[in-house]
């Protein structure tokens, strides 16, 4: 079975093609995101057990979240509010996490996306992470971080 | 015969896109509908007149089969077609959908074509047109 994180790329790929007609490519580390970046945060929660689980966080640049919003509704880029954009991002997360959970296979429950302010502290040492995937998406980075609920193997 | 549809989802971005899709997609609509959970739906059905309804399978308050549930406890809401839009392929929640009495079960991402499809498959009504296969990036 593939891992957790080959399963997480795939999905990323297959959605953002499909849904959003954007083709991400893989990234070198390119420093830190910048602060107006906006973050989705969603957990995957193992069902046979209390504690274990994964907790996804996305970053989003700017760029990337209006062109995934135009491309996902057909609006122009003066149509959009920060609502809208927002809201596709959350779907854009919901429908990745899903897509993963069917490749990789496993039994876990999806929570729901929440968007979060993450401590740039905390990004910076987490994007360095082999667990990191690190995005360009027609020049707009993009960030995805899987992180072990309660430090366990990812 | 024009159609009331509802649609069902947490999400705004979501629920602007099927209101898309279903324009483009050539199938009459007297009347189309939205709501944010299952709770929600069951209120817009108990107002309004629906043929269809197309509900997320993840949502909060109540999802997805907990609203199918609903509805098959109610004798007139029984006969109204289904379907069930999940992320998830997984079989648990495809086949729970069927057994509670989805008509039809949509994965996402799907193309407005596949929604234009399953919503006619799901309204008994023959495919004449095919509008929404043409139907691309920022061009609903």
């Amino acid at each position: 079975m593939e891992t957790l994180l080959q399963a997480l790329k795939k999905a990323i790929f297959s959605v953002f093609e499909k849904m959003f007609f954007l083709f991400p490519e893989e990234a070198t580390p390119t420093g830190t995101p910048a602060p107006d970046w906006q973050w989705v945060a969603i957990e995957l929660r193992e069902t046979a057990a209390a504690s274990g689980g994964y907790r996804l966080e996305f970053g989003f640049s700017p760029s990337l979240g209006r062109e995934m919003a135009v491309n996902f509704l057909g609006l122009d880029e003066g149509d959009l509010t920060d609502e809208i954009v927002t809201a596709t991002l959350h779907e854009a997360v919901n429908v990745v996490t899903g897509n993963l959970l069917t490749a990789c296979g496993r039994t876990l429950d999806m929570g729901l996306p929440e968007r979060f302010a993450p401590d740039p502290a905390a990004v910076r040492q987490r994007a360095a992470l082999p667990t990191a995937t690190h995005l360009l998406v027609e020049e707009s980075p993009c960030l995805v971080l899987l992180l072990p609920l309660n430090g366990g193997p990812v | 015969m024009p159609y009331g549809i509802l649609v069902v989802d947490d999400s705004s971005s979501a629920l602007m896109m099927y209101r898309k899709i279903i324009e483009v997609s050539g199938i009459p609509v007297r009347e189309l509908t939205t709501a944010r959970n299952g709770q929600e739906a069951l209120q817009q059905l108990a107002l309004h007149s629906i043929d269809l309804i197309l509900t997320d399978l993840h949502m909060p308050v109540m999802d997805g089969l907990q609203l199918l549930e609903h509805l098959a406890a109610e004798p007139k809401w029984r006969p109204i077609p289904v379907i069930m839009i999940t992320s998830e392929g997984r079989s648990e929640a495809v086949e729970r959908s069927k057994a509670l009495g989805a008509a039809g079960v949509l994965q996402k991402p799907f193309t407005p074509e596949e929604v234009r499809r399953v919503m006619l498959d799901c309204l008994g009504v023959q495919d004449h047109g095919n509008t929404a296969s043409s139907t691309e990036k920022g061009d609903f």
